[in-house]
């Protein structure tokens, strides 16, 4: 008897996944284990290994396909074997009616918080009016990032405007030879692309840049590093240490660990921060949830591994929304300043930049400190610029005053 | 109406008595020896031939019906055959001293006369003539195809037999060669150039078409004389008593002036051959027992009725000539009941189960073909060889026609498969024909003289403002007038009639002004007959002139029903565009007068292919749209508002004294917007303009208004470019909202601008209900307020607006469920 393939569920949300790449042929030989094929969410791409052993029989979905999750995709069976008569649907159904099919990867940890109500669920119907699919489709945004405000909750064209980019890119048209390659962007990448363009036009957005004295940080940094101990602190960054702060200062600051709704903001009792992370696959920001209740190595541990499932493709699409505010990193890559993008419907978001050295007049005398930037850039609407540089003032008198915090 | 006329009360209420004089019954006691004073020996033996042909031809038709074949020829035809074998005698007598000038409007049973009536008209004409006549109709088509077996050898007036022959046997069986290409088929096939115009497949359809040709051709001074063949079945249609009594009129006699005082030249023929279908008339299903009694009814002449026995020709032929000659002396109308009895069912498929086997035989005992063949030989005129002989030439020549006119490749039919949309070329003539004769225009005093066209000189043409009408604008109704009274001046055959428009000026005062300028034959009252009123408008332009007529209320439209969407729609596609229709059919809808006098059905003519449908707003747009109308070639119904017919002009800079165009299809915007499209058919113009107001004032929305100013046809081009910028469609009319015309417009602006809308198009109409007192009509009729909740309920919400009226989702679900 055949073992049928199924598409795995990846999430509680997510209903359907695009099989990208079938690492086996009809009729070859599938070892337990084996890469078997490959699929991406709008969130992330993952590998499936083989959990049957036999021959590829039959495959039921191509590649680019759309398929429903806990779809039967594919038949392994022995040598020989033909495949059922029966359509291979059937397996689908038969799963579905007796849900008893195992999510095939529970390496990752479910998430531990009770997950805020998603931004988008996946396959969510959102009514939007035909004018405002078709605009969509010409701007190039996701018009169920919209909020709506037709009749009967309908979004129309003009929220679908809201997303739009003020400055259309400029596009300079080839004509003669191709000097250029075009690749199909990524349905993850799409997506960013969306969001991003969504929260760039339709937020009135502000950037305060300030930089505090890091000579703290870098000394706790130093001593940590040196640790040997097993307790994973030589791993602690100057980037979790941040974060480490943000969680403990922005409760203080509840307009900025909030999502802005329409009508009203919801403010959050915990703090889950996204984490920017820069992939091959780009940009993925995992959730940190419940930052504030963490420790500082708990903290540098858990972002670690998500981290690493973000590279490895692998992580759970649940870790992928929820944030309440986010933190980005350019730091390492020597960036002073910058204006990033918020996560809709987040209010703000934290950008941390590179070490430069300042001077500081103490005592009538100019002394050299190592200062560390900061970049918040913050959701005009939902908050107040004087609330905004309240927020930085208090997060960079704890940053430069690191080992007090860690006493609180 | 007529000052003339005094109504003296003492002679109302003086006692005594009417006198009838006796009706005639089959008086016609001479031989075929004694007609040899009026006939030649050649004619005599031709009633026989013509007898015979219709004969074979029916039979033909019933072989092939009954049997698949005739002689050998094999055909499937599933069209109708309402078969008059049986009647040749009363249709050949009828023809027989006709000529093509005279003209015959017939029923679904008249293949036989127009045979008849073709004979006798080729008979009459000259070798050159006729050439002409097959040379031209269809640019030769049909010749061609007769062409194929008779060659240059025969006889103009043989080919001319085939011709008339074939023509109608190829239009029965749809066939492209036909008279109509194969558009009218069995029931309406006729052929103008013989006088044979269109019969109809509507019972008693042809009365008041007939009438309006009599019109024509008296109003017109033209030749020749018309008959309305129907059956004594259609005696129970309303329309063909108000054709009787219309064109009994008194006025014809006692109003009408100098030549053209006097009756109509009609003849009002019933063919009775006893039955409808399988209703007996006398004795069952009517009251005259004698058909020809009904004459006594319709005026003091008893309309010279007579009962003539339609099984000797000579008879009928006798009758012919004498009711002619009544007709010359302006004495018409005439009725003729014409005995008759048809052998075969009512079509083929007629088992005859209402009538006896033996009424059939004793029938067929008196068969005329036999029995005036048998005078012939009798009386020496000619042997039975030789009326073997013509049988049996008839028979050969039936026979040719019938391989010719089922042959696939020389009769094709109208090339569909290869042009789906051919048809379409035919639904509306589309001309331009600024006067339909040349001759002078019969009016009473010069334009300038004209008492309202100085009173309108001394109106202000020019923009006013909202609101600000009065005596001293120049008003829609106005606008209406002087487009119609300049066209008098123009077009010599243009006539206006309806009920009380002379001396009142129509009920809202259109008309007042034309009494003044024009002789009664130009301008009258009808009677009270909504159907004929139509109908002889439409007989009347299809003989050649060009009519406004009108109906007092749109209420009223019912009353015309077929005579507006199976007469004035349909004889130009259904005679392959030969026949033109510039009828004008002014439609008023009311308001203020409760459930039967406020209803705007606009949806009705606009569903029914064939018909223009226009409801101007403006006095700008009325007179254009009017002149429009007046200038073209198709049958245009012209709503008007009695809400509106005192505005001014709001919307152009002046209304143009002189001659100017609205064409017909194209919208207006009114008022230019960027927010939403409101597109209003009618008098809601002006409240969609209020609308757009308060939503500028109130909510910040910038409304666009169209004014639909047509219906059909109708360029939706700006509506979908506004709609395009706006992404947002209202269409609102005083029509009950289901199935309104506004209906139809907003489905096709979902299909055209799908992928524009912010929202589906909403419709605002009236309520579905009966339409209540004046005082409570803003809860009936659409007004601005429900404009501004629908818009707020289902196109965008306004903010701070709180809806008066429920207009959600699940109200219009149960409202729709009780059919409210
Ligand atoms: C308005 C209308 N009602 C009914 C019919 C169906 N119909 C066709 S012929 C016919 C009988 C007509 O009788 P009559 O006028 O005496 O003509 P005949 O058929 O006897 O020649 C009827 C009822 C019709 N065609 N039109």
């Amino acid at each position: 008897m055949a073992t049928p393939i199924i598409m795995p569920k990846q999430g509680q949300t997510v209903e359907s996944c695009i099989l990208t790449v079938w690492h086996k042929q009809v009729g070859e030989q599938v070892f337990e284990g084996d890469l078997l094929f490959s699929y991406e969410t709008d969130k992330a791409v993952f590998d499936e290994e083989s959990t049957a052993e036999g021959v590829l029989l039959e495959i039921l979905f191509e590649e680019g396909d759309e398929v429903p999750v806990l779809t039967t995709i594919g038949l392994i069976g022995e040598e020989g074997e033909q495949p059922p008569e029966a359509d291979a649907q059937a397996f689908h159904e038969a799963d579905q009616a007796e849900d008893t099919h195992p999510s095939e990867k529970d390496a990752v940890p479910k998430p531990i918080a009770d997950p805020v109500e998603p931004v988008l669920r996946d396959g969510d119907r959102v009514k939007a009016s035909p004018r405002a699919r078709r605009l969509a489709a010409e701007i190039g945004v996701d018009y169920r990032q919209a909020s709506p405000s037709g009749a009967e909750g309908r979004v129309v064209s003009q929220d679908v405007l809201a997303l739009k980019p003020q400055v259309a890119p400029e596009i300079v048209e080839e004509q003669d030879e191709l000097h250029y390659e075009e690749m199909e962007l990524s349905r993850a990448r799409k997506l960013i692309g969306d969001r991003m363009r969504a929260s760039f036009s339709e937020v009135p957005r502000v950037t305060l840049n300030t930089s505090f004295d890091a000579s703290e940080l870098l000394d706790l940094r130093k001593k940590l590093k040196a640790d040997r101990s097993e307790q994973g602190l030589s791993g602690v960054t100057l980037n979790d240490m941040v974060i480490y702060a943000v969680s403990r200062t922005i409760l203080n600051h509840p307009e900025l660990n909030a999502h802005l709704l329409g009508e009203k903001t919801r403010l959050f009792r915990d703090v889950h921060l996204g984490i920017a992370v820069d992939t091959e696959r780009g940009l993925m920001v995992p959730t940190f949830f419940d930052a504030n209740r963490k420790s500082l190595r708990d903290t540098s541990v858990e972002i670690k591994s998500m981290i690493q499932q973000c590279h490895d493709g692998n992580i759970n699409p649940d870790y992928l929304q929820g944030a309440t505010f986010t933190v980005t990193n350019l730091g390492p890559l020597g960036i002073e300043s910058f204006s990033p993008i918020i996560n809709l419907p987040q209010t703000g978001i934290l950008g941390v930049n590179s070490i430069a050295w300042k001077l500081k007049e103490q005592d009538g005398e100019y002394i050299p400190y190592p200062a560390m930037g900061l970049s918040l850039t913050f959701d005009h609407r939902a908050v107040d610029g004087a609330q905004g540089a309240r927020f930085l003032k208090e997060l960079t008198g704890r940053l430069e005053t690191f080992s007090l915090l860690l006493c609180v | 109406m007529a000052k003339k006329l005094f109504i003296d009360p003492g002679e109302m209420r003086k006692s005594g008595q009417i006198d009838f004089s006796s009706i005639p019954v089959n008086q016609y006691n001479k031989t075929v020896q004694d007609e040899l004073e009026n006939l030649s020996k050649e004619d005599l033996v031709r009633i026989y031939r013509d007898m015979a042909i219709i004969r074979e031809f029916e039979e033909m038709l019933y072989a092939i019906k009954t049997t698949g074949e005739y002689r050998h020829t094999p055909y499937d035809y599933p069209g109708p055959a309402h078969l008059s074998v049986g009647q040749e005698a009363s249709v050949v007598g009828q023809a027989f001293l006709l000529d093509k000038d005279d003209l015959i409007f017939g029923s679904h049973r008249s293949h036989g006369e127009i045979l008849a009536k073709g004979l006798s008209a080729i008979e009459k004409m000259t070798a050159q003539e006729l050439t002409q006549i097959m040379e031209d109709y269809l640019d030769g088509t049909i010749l061609a195809a007769v062409r194929r077996i008779k060659d240059g050898t025969t006889a103009v007036k043989d080919l001319a037999i085939t011709f008339l022959l074939y023509g109608t046997l190829a239009e029965i069986f749809g066939r492209q060669t036909g008279f109509q290409m194969g558009l009218g088929g069995s029931m309406h096939a006729f052929f103008t150039p013989f006088g044979v115009y269109p019969n109809n497949a509507i019972v008693g359809g042809s009365a008041a078409i007939a009438l309006g040709s009599a019109l024509f051709k008296k109003i017109n001074q033209k030749k020749g004389i018309v008959i309305s063949n129907v059956g004594d079945g259609s005696l129970g249609c309303g329309v063909v008593w108000e054709a009787l009594n219309m064109a009994s009129m008194g006025q014809f006699r006692e109003l009408w002036d100098g030549e053209y005082q006097g009756g109509l030249p009609i003849i009002f023929n019933f063919f009775n051959n006893q039955y409808g279908m399988g209703g007996q008339t006398a004795g069952e299903t009517m009251g005259f027992d004698f058909l020809a009694r009904i004459g006594a009814g319709i005026n003091p002449e008893q309309m010279h009725a007579e009962r003539i026995d339609g099984y000797n020709p000579l008879a009928v032929i006798d009758a012919m000539r004498n009711k002619r000659q009544l007709l010359e002396e302006k004495r018409g109308p005439v009725l003729l009941d014409t005995v008759t009895y048809r052998f075969a069912g009512h079509s083929p498929s007629d088992s005859s189960s209402y009538r006896t086997k033996e009424e059939i035989e004793a029938w067929q005992q008196h068969d005329s073909l036999v029995t005036y063949g048998l005078e012939l030989v009798r009386f020496g005129l000619a042997t039975e060889e030789d009326l073997q002989g013509i049988r049996e030439a008839i028979v050969e020549l039936v026979q040719s026609v019938v391989k010719l006119a089922v042959d696939e490749d020389i009769s094709p039919r109208m090339d569909l498969p290869g042009d789906p949309d051919l048809i379409e070329r035919f639904m509306f003539s589309e001309q331009r024909v600024e006067k339909m004769d040349d001759r002078p225009c019969e009016v009473l005093i010069s334009r300038e003289e004209n008492p309202r066209v100085q009173q309108i000189q001394r109106k202000l043409r020019t923009k006013v403002e909202a609101g600000q009408s009065g005596l001293r604008t120049f008003q829609l109704r106005d606008a209406i007038f002087e487009a119609i009274l300049d066209k008098f001046y123009v077009d010599p055959t243009l006539v206006a009639y309806g009920e009380d428009v002379r001396d009142w000026g129509g009920a809202f005062a259109v008309y007042r002004g034309l009494t003044e300028a024009l002789p009664y034959h130009r301008f009258f009252n009808a009677p009270i007959s909504e159907a004929a009123i139509v109908s002889s408008g439409v007989g009347y332009v299809l003989s050649g002139g060009r009519a406004i007529i009108e109906l007092m209320y749109c209420d009223f439209l019912g009353r015309a029903g077929d005579e507006v969407f199976n007469q004035m729609a349909k004889w130009q596609a259904m005679s392959a565009g030969e026949l033109q229709m510039p009828l004008v059919l002014r439609v008023s809808v009311g308001s203020k007068y409760g459930a039967q006098h406020s209803q705007d059905w606009t949806a009705l003519p606009a569903h029914i292919p064939g018909l223009k449908v226009v409801f101007p707003a403006t006095p700008y747009d009325a007179k254009g749209l009017m002149n429009s109308a007046l200038m073209g070639t198709d049958p245009v119904i012209f709503f008007e508002s009695q809400r509106i017919y005192d505005v001014g002009e709001m919307f152009r800079p002046e209304v143009p004294e002189g001659y100017y165009e609205v064409p017909i299809g194209e919208p207006d915007v009114k008022r230019e917007g960027t927010d939403l499209t409101i597109l209003s058919i009618g008098a809601t113009l002006y409240r969609a303009l209020k609308a757009a107001d308060i939503l500028e004032e109130r909510y910040g929305v910038s409304a666009e208004v169209i004014d639909a100013r047509s219906l059909v046809p109708f360029n939706y081009e700006p509506v979908l470019e506004s709609v395009a910028k706006t992404g947002r469609i209202l269409l609102t009319s005083d029509a009950c909202e289901r199935a309104s015309y506004l209906k139809e417009m907003a489905q096709t602006v979902s299909e055209l601008a799908f992928d524009d809308l912010d929202a589906p198009p909403v419709v605002v109409g009236a309520r579905n209900w009966i339409t209540p007192a004046h005082e409570l009509e803003e809860f009936f009729f659409p007004q601005p307020e429900w404009m501004i909740d629908a818009v707020d309920a289902k196109i965008m919400p306004l903010e701070g607006h709180s809806p008066k009226r429920r207009v959600s989702r699940n109200t219009q679900i149960i409202r729709k469920k009780s059919g409210l």
